[in-house]
Order: structure tokens, then sequence, then C-alpha cells
């Protein structure tokens, strides 16, 4: 009975994730040398990179931007669009918008925004006199430019699942505390912040691994420039896998991420969920 | 002081008339049951008490004070909701000190207002089970506790007891009641079950469709139902209301005596009628209760129901010959409102 469900399991995420693991080890196959076992070499390799040490760099802090900025957000919205006001639906159906649209379009939308002398940013920087731009073929502006977009698009994402929380609580829960004269910040934080609490961890989890995961942005708008500046670990292991087509390495630098991410994940899976309320 | 008095009240939901302006009185001390069918407003009348609503028209006084336009937490109340509303994560102890917490109390006078309620209402062994671990008359039970450790003069409830099984709720009648009692408070209790109003109840508010048919006592509402509606609704079952056509019963050719002219219907109670008499009536239908049967007649068009002790046994299709006493008719005009009989000879 088990056995259909065992093989698409082995097929389809074991053996990839095995055979990664292994190719780590393994030289790059060429057209006159097979592949063979190097052992540690292709992690070597990638300690010497500094092009990797820069995309990890540079992960890091978009994860650490991106991940409370879009978290609180969705939150923030959420509160706000969950009670009771006019046109509520048509603002829920405005935040959900960038979580239906595919990810090129978006990206391609931001472009259009960021773009020199043209771009929206820029005409309206215009009209207020200040200087000219180029947000995102600037080193110093790149990756905020990038990770204000990631925000934009996540919050809308986890705001649907703050919202659907929020509208499981039972009205007469925030009547009983406003009979006993709860203020909105107090009626917060004992009783909505630890009753959200399963969805906050659900939604950290996968702005953590949606943060490792950042590739398509970068692909349509930097192509991980400029001189590296905005590229991501995923970035990364895309241009080495098939530009350079230097498979050994790009497995060595998947295993470190998946690794990453597996560590992440059960930290949060514990830590966390101790504390949540179901 | 701890009176509630509406003056001229009235709730709209867009153009439905959930309250039609109200003038009531609910003395300070009272326990007083907003009675009526559902959809009739009850519910919208405690909330603008509570102040969880807003009045679309008229004024609140609460021990004298205009609290019309105050939030509820200025309005020195508490409430017990229908399903509770305990908060789920907290533990039964912090549930009942939540109100106490955000009112800044210190932590000694927590804890000794906490100790006094759980004792009160025989919490003490669950002070630290989530509600979830509760039955359902516990958590009705901390609900309670949670109202209580307010010390507030007014309770307000909305069917604290109507998710409980029959038993459970008759034990908590009479601790509800008990408790109102001992603690001197002003309750107004939501519900819409005629024998829980009857049993526990100062002062019967007897709703219908947003408007309030009689103010009294279980006994006033009883024995002088002030409308046909009233007559309809209280008692199980209730009076049998039957339509008059100038002096006779309707559709036959029995006379009523002392019928006062402007009435239009009479209206008498099972209990009252016997079969010992002379009015002829055929029996409909009979359903035995026990300790008695209740049979259902036909005289001309209309129906009365007779309370029978004993165990006689009748076959629908069977004649009767009915009896009632003058004194136990009531009467009612053709706007349904109750004519006093001219003094009885
Ligand atoms: N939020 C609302 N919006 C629109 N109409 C409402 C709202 N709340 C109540 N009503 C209407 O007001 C009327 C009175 O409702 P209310 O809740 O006071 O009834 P109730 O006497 O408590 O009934 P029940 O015994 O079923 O609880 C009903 O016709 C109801 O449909
Ligand atoms: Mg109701």
């Amino acid at each position: 009975m088990l056995l259909p469900a065992l093989v698409l399991l082995v097929a389809f995420t074991h053996y990839p994730a095995v055979a990664t693991i292994i190719d780590s080890f393994m030289s790059t196959p060429k057209p006159n040398r097979p592949s063979v076992f190097v052992g540690l070499d292709n992690y070597a390799s990638m300690i010497e990179d500094p092009i990797f040490w820069q995309a990890l760099r540079n992960n890091l802090w978009f994860a650490l931007a991106t991940i409370p900025l879009s978290v609180g957000l969705a939150l923030a919205m959420a509160l706000w669009v969950n009670g009771p006001m006019t046109g509520r639906g048509f603002l829920r159906m405005a935040y959900f918008t960038p979580t239906v649209l595919p990810m090129i379009a978006v990206a391609n939308i931001w472009l259009f925004f960021y773009t020199p002398t043209y771009g929206l940013l820029e005409q309206i920087g215009g009209v207020f006199g200040l200087p000219s731009q180029n947000w995102l073929g600037d080193k110093s502006t790149a990756l905020a430019s990038i990770t204000v977009v990631a925000v934009w698009k996540e919050a809308g994402f986890f705001m649907i699942f703050y919202l659907a929380a929020l509208q499981g609580i039972s009205p007469s829960l925030r009547e009983a505390a406003a009979i006993e004269g709860a203020g909105r910040w107090f009626f917060f934080r004992r009783v909505l912040w630890p009753l959200l609490m399963p969805t906050t961890i659900f939604v950290l989890v996968n702005a953590v691994i949606n943060a490792f995961r950042m590739v398509d942005h970068v692909v349509v708008m930097t192509r991980g420039g400029p001189d590296n500046a905005t590229s991501l670990l995923l970035y990364h292991l895309y241009e080495v896998g098939f530009k350079y087509w230097d498979q050994g390495y790009a497995a060595a630098i998947t295993v470190v991420l998946l690794g990453a991410l597996a560590t992440v994940a059960l930290v949060q899976f514990f830590v966390l969920d101790k504390k949540a309320h179901y | 002081m701890s009176e509630i008095e509406l003056r001229g009240v009235g709730k709209l939901w867009g153009d439905v008339v959930a309250l039609s302006p109200t003038n009531l009185l609910i003395p300070g001390g009272s326990f007083t049951v907003l009675l009526g069918p559902s959809g009739c407003g009850k519910t919208t009348t405690l909330r603008l008490i509570a102040g969880l609503d807003s009045a679309s028209a008229g004024q609140i006084f609460v021990g004298g004070r205009d609290v019309t336009n105050e939030p509820p937490s200025h309005r020195n109340l508490a409430m017990v909701f229908q399903n509770y509303a305990l908060f789920p994560h907290l533990s039964v102890a912090d549930n009942i000190v939540f109100g106490l917490q955000v009112r800044k109390a210190s932590k000694q006078e927590q804890s000794e207002r906490l100790a006094r309620v759980l004792a009160l209402l025989g919490l003490e062994k669950l002070r630290d089970r989530k509600p979830s671990q509760l039955s359902g008359g516990q958590q009705q039970r901390v609900a309670l506790a949670r109202a209580l450790v307010a010390e507030t003069k007014i309770c307000l409830m909305d069917e604290p007891l109507s998710n409980l099984d029959a038993q459970l709720r008759q034990e908590m009648r009479q601790e509800l009641r008990a408790l109102q009692q001992k603690l001197g408070l002003t309750v107004v209790y939501v519900t819409h079950d005629q024998a829980e109003a009857m049993s526990m109840a100062d002062l019967v508010v007897l709703l219908n469709r947003g408007r309030v048919e009689q103010v009294g006592s279980p006994r006033e509402i009883y024995a002088r139902p002030a409308t046909v509606f009233a007559a309809r609704f209280i008692g199980t079952p209730p009076m049998s209301v039957m339509a008059l056509d100038g002096e006779t019963i309707k559709g036959s050719k029995f006379a009523v005596a002392g019928k006062p002219s402007k009435a239009t219907h009479v209206a008498i109670r099972p209990e009252h009628v016997s079969l010992d008499g002379d009015i002829p009536a055929t029996i409909t239908a009979s359903e035995y209760l026990g300790a008695d049967s209740l049979v259902r007649c036909q005289i001309g068009s209309e129906q009365v129901a007779v309370r029978i002790t004993g165990q006689q046994v009748f076959e629908p299709g069977q004649n009767v010959q009915l009896a009632w006493s003058p004194h136990a008719l009531h009467y009612f005009d053709n706007d349904g409102r109750r004519v006093e009989q001219q003094t009885p000879t």
C-alpha cells in the first residue's frame, strides 16, 4: 500500500538529495575525463571562492532585512484589514495581488520603477528636485532595491495567513476585553499575539526558506550585478552550475545551502514551537 | 446605585428595526430577565446596555449617570457571553484576573480577589487548566468568575446556560440566583426559555419583534398577560386564545357570559378548564404527559387545551362537555391588548 507513495518520494526528493551529496565529492565530468572521487576538493574551492562569500554575505543581509520586514508588514496589514470597514474586500485583493502575479511580471514592473531617467522613482524624485539615482546600477543601493521588491511581494502573501488566523478568532474575545477596558495594545499583546503564534511560526519558516531561495528577481533585475553586489546564494549556484558548468562545485554549494536551511527550520520548529499555544 | 434605565432607546441595523424606541427601568439589585422568541431583540438590548453597540436613538442611564456615549469599560458593569468568550491560551486564573491586570491592580490584590471568586464558585482545583480542558459547566463558571471578580454591581448575561444539558442547567439556575441574592447584584439575563425566566426572575421583560410586550413579575405575567402575544407565549402549554364572533365563540353557539364589549378574543389556561360542564366540544387530540394529560378540544372553529389529572383515556372525535369559571377568562381587543372584565356579578 505504501509502495507508490514511497516510490514517488524517493524518485523526486530523496534520490536527488542523495545524488547531490554524492556529486559534491566528485569532480565535474568532462567529455574526455569521466567524473572521479575528489574528496573535499569542491568544498575547498568554495572556501577559496570570494564570490561565494560575497553571495553568502549578501544573502544574510537580504534575509535579515526581508524576514522581519515582510512578516511585520504582513501582520500590520492583516490587523488593519481585519477590522470592519468599507471596501475591505477590495483592499484584501489589492494586498494579495503581488502573490498571484508571476514573479517575472512583478520583477518587470519594479524594473520600470527603478529605471534610470524614465523610471517612476526618477520621475517622482525629479518633481521634488532630487538628484538622479540609478537604483539597480549602483553597488550601494542595488541590494536594498531588490530587498524592497521581495518584502513587497512576501508581505502580501503572509498577510493572507495572518488574516485567515484573525478571522478564526471569535469577535467576542475582543468584546470581553473591551468591557474590561483593555486597550488595543494590551489586547494585542495578551490575546492576539499569543493566539497568532502558530501562524507566526509557519510564516517565519516560510520567510527564511524564501529568503535563501530567492533567484528569479535577481535574474530579471540585476543578474547578480553590479560587481556581484546582488548575487545571492542560489543565483551564484545557478551561475556556477549552468554558466561555468562546474557541477561538482555547484553540488557542494547546494549541500551547504540545504544544510543551513534544514538547521534553521529545525531550530525554529523546536524552539518556537514550545512557546506556541495551539 | 446600580439601576439601569433606557429612555426611548432604539436600534436600527440598516432598515431592520432590531429594537423600537423603548423605555425600561431595571431596578438595582433585581434579577431581570429579557425574554422573547428568537430575533426579538434581546441580545440587541443587552449589547446596547453594555455599550458593545451604540443606540440609534435615546439615552441609557446606569446608576443615574448618562452613559449613552461612554465606552463599555466606563459603564461599570460585567458581562457573561453566550459562548463564554474565555481566552483559550490563558489558564483559568489568568482568564479571571485579565481585567484586574488591565486596571493594573497590585499583585496582592489580584491574588486575594482571585482566591475569593475561586472559592465562591468552587474552582480552586481548576485554576491552572486551560479552557479547552474544562467541561461546559466549568467554563460557564469561569466566565461567571471573570465577571464577578471585577466586583461591579451590574452583571449582564446572554443566554449563559444555553450550552448546558438540562440537568446542569437546572443546577446552575439555582446557583446563579443564590449568588445574585448573596452579592446583591443587578443581573440582566437574556433567555428565550420561559421556564428559566419564570424560575429565576424578579422582573420579566417580555419582548416581541423589537418591542416590549409586558414588564412584570413572573406571577403578574402569568396571571394577567397584557397582550395576546404574552398570553400565547407564557406557560407550557400557553393559554388557548379563541376568537369571538359577537357574543359567541367563533363557529359555535356558545355565548361567553360577561364579555366586555370591546373584546374580540377570549383566552383561558389549560388548567382552568375541566370536563364536567355544559360547553359542548369535540376532542381532536390528546397527549399523555405522565402526571397529567393534555387534551385538545374544538369549540366551533376554535381550539382549546384542557389539562386533566388522572389516567382517563380519550379518543379523537369524542364529544365532551367543558366547564370554566368566568373569573379564569382573559379578554383581548382587536389590537391584541388586554381588556379588563367588568366586575363579575
Ligand atoms: N449585526 C447585525 N446586523 C444586522 N442585523 C442584525 C445584527 N444583529 C442583529 N440583527 C437583527 O436584529 C434583530 C434582533 O436580533 P437579536 O440578536 O437582538 O435577537 P435575539 O432576541 O437575541 O435572538 P436570539 O434568541 O436568536 O439570540 C434580528 O432581526 C437580527 O436579524
Ligand atoms: Mg441573542
